[in-house]
């Protein structure tokens, strides 16, 4: 799992972890009851507080994303099947909107750009 | 405590090195005094001992460190008094080590020896000595306690060697006479060891002393 | 039993300077920073924390405990670590470690060699010939092996390189692991603290200017650059340590609020590091002489 922190960036640290926390449960690169690192040790290998990075992960908590068992830990929470399907969706919608905005820059017909998504689409 | 004693002794080694060639020199220097020459040479290297220590602890600031552990004021109080003892054991040690050496070897050189009245008053000595030296130093610190401890060692060291010279009954002198008769009359062993009783008894104030004073003191 | 340390109304006058009725509290498991500029009464507080020095009044407990009435139990539990070398320099580290070890109840020695082998500290020479670096590392080992429960460090960093200090700060870090521990951290170089710190309290002139979470103060606190003309408004009641120039001022906002109502007035704001907010609230345009 790979997080990366930026001391630039005007979003809060904790709120950077959480974002890119969320995005690899969304993405399903953490799966189902895969135990989180726990706020100490995430704290020590990202070189930040621990109250940072337990502010995350409490912001995590009650979005639903993960579970924290007294003693034992943090836990990716059982995902809403439908919740999760939808995010997804709304994920490769941004990126969808993103594309069209690219190519319509570039004068990309959408012939053009179909094409391509079908290209990538059986590749990938 | 034994550590703390242990550690002055370590922190001063170099000092400890120099002890025989202190005995020698001053065991020349003050030969025709007799027996008053080990008194004198026991407040010596006591002293010598102490105000090194003392130099050090100064030094290196550890009044600091000392009262972070949990070590309490008292047993660094304690240690410093029970070390002078020690000091003066060593002293007696290295006074016996060398008179046997000389003893063994054909110079001339006349040795004192050791009378139970010398060792008493070389005791009694520092004892009552460092007595109104440690009050001093644990409520001022070494660099105000020096000279009261340079003026406390010149003293004893002089004052009970010119005792010791009244004592023997050599002098002319009307005081030194009277000195000396009253040795004379007194018995010697049960005097010593009164001697030695009432500096206990002093010290044992003066330690008194020294804690209250310097669990008032701040770094 | 949840604060590693308390402090109530402590107070302490030296001709000259005050410590005036301070109080505040460390939770366990966290690193708290304790910064002020020089002077400020931070090498004070600690001293009095140690007792040696004798506070006028006030209350300090430590684990819950007076720490006179139980000074030889609470020492026992604390590792200290100060800016300036006090052990005897004639010693080698060896001898120095071993009468220091003798000291405490619960001295690890595994610990210890553990932690002399991972600093490389030359356990034969004498401390008189330690760089300064390896004497603050061999004070950090003593500090870290009789199972401290609070390190309290006095500008620890200062004087030591970049590489150095940053493996003292991923230490503490290791500390924290055990939640029961708590790290109290004095410095005057604050980029110490901007990742590490929990919490932080600044002293200044004698007294608690502030005491919160590193994030809550950064979030709230904001570096303000704007027009003269702004200075003429209301808004500059908002404003902490207003520095002018010939094309404009510099000064803090201390709320959120009111970095965006300066914003919105045509100020900029910008993210401060602890640095900016200390240097800002010690201004002498805030009347500080």
């Amino acid at each position: 799992m790979n997080i990366i922190i930026s001391n630039t960036s005007d979003k809060p640290i904790y709120q950077q972890i959480a974002d890119q926390i969320k995005d690899h449960i969304m993405r399903g690169a953490l799966a189902e009851a895969e135990p989180l690192p726990s706020i100490r040790s995430l704290a020590k290998d990202l070189n930040i507080s621990v109250i940072t990075t337990k502010r995350a992960y409490d912001e995590l908590e009650k979005e639903g994303f993960i579970v924290t068992l007294a003693g034992k830990g943090s836990y990716v929470a059982a995902q809403n099947k439908e919740l999760l399907r939808e995010s997804r969706i709304k994920i490769a919608e941004e990126k969808l909107f993103e594309a069209v905005a690219a190519a319509k820059a570039a004068e990309i017909t959408l012939e053009e750009l179909e094409e391509m998504l079908k290209f990538f689409y059986e590749e990938a | 405590m034994l550590n703390l004693i242990l550690k002055d002794l370590l922190i001063q080694k170099k000092t400890l090195g120099f002890l025989g060639l202190y005995i020698i020199i001053f065991s020349i220097a003050f030969q025709s005094v007799g027996s008053g020459a080990f008194t004198g040479i026991v407040i010596a290297v006591t002293y010598q001992l102490v105000v090194t220590a003392s130099s050090l602890e100064e030094k290196a600031g550890s009044d600091i460190i000392l009262n972070s552990l949990p070590i309490s004021r008292g047993k660094i109080v304690a240690a410093k008094y029970l070390s002078v003892i020690l000091y003066g054991l060593m002293a007696v040690l290295g006074y016996v080590i060398y008179s046997s050496i000389l003893s063994l070897v054909p110079i001339s050189v006349s040795v004192p020896s050791i009378t139970p009245e010398s060792l008493a008053a070389a005791f009694a000595g520092i004892m009552v000595m460092n007595s109104i030296y440690y009050p001093v130093y644990f409520k001022t610190g070494f660099i105000r306690a020096r000279i009261i401890s340079f003026i406390l060692f010149f003293a004893f060291f002089f004052g009970l060697m010119t005792l010791f010279e009244a004592a023997s009954g050599k002098s002319s002198n009307a005081i030194f006479q009277a000195i000396a008769e009253f040795f004379n009359s007194v018995d010697k062993t049960q005097f010593s060891l009164m001697i030695i009783g009432g500096a206990l008894l002093f010290m044992l104030a003066s330690f008194g002393l020294s804690v209250k004073l310097y669990k008032g003191r701040e770094f | 039993m949840e604060n590693i340390l308390e402090i109530r109304n402590l107070t302490k006058t030296f001709q000259g300077f005050t410590l005036n009725n301070i109080s505040f509290s460390l939770p366990k498991g966290f690193i708290t920073g304790f910064i002020g500029p020089n002077g400020s009464g931070k090498t004070t507080t600690i001293k009095l924390i140690m007792n040696l020095l004798r506070k006028d009044e006030g209350e300090i407990s430590i684990f819950g405990l007076d720490h006179i009435k139980h000074e030889s139990e609470v020492k026992n539990r604390i590792g200290f670590v100060y800016d300036e070398n006090h052990y005897y320099e004639e010693l080698t580290a060896e001898q120095m470690k071993r009468f220091v070890a003798s000291a405490y109840n619960n001295w690890d020695e595994e610990k210890f060699t553990s932690f002399a082998r991972k600093f490389g500290l030359p356990l034969n020479k004498k401390i008189k010939d330690l760089s300064r670096g390896m004497k603050v590392k061999f004070s950090l080992a003593i500090a870290l092996s009789h199972d401290a429960d609070l390190l309290i460090m006095d500008e620890p960093t200062s004087g030591l390189d970049p590489v150095i200090r940053s493996e003292i700060l991923d230490i503490l870090h290791d500390v924290i692991q055990d939640e029961n521990k708590g790290v109290f951290f004095s410095t005057h170089i604050t980029s110490d603290l901007d990742r590490i710190a929990d919490y932080i309290i600044m002293i200044y002139k004698g007294e608690i200017l502030f005491n919160k979470t590193k994030d809550e103060l950064i979030e709230e606190h904001a570096i303000i650059k704007g027009p003269l003309s702004l200075l003429d408004t209301s808004l500059k009641n908002s404003l902490i340590g207003i520095k002018k120039g010939k094309y404009g001022f510099e000064a803090m906002a201390a709320s959120r609020e009111a970095a965006d109502a300066l914003v919105k007035a045509g100020a900029t704001a910008e993210k401060p590091a602890l640095e900016d907010i200390m240097l800002f609230y010690t201004r002498k345009e805030n009347g500080n002489a």
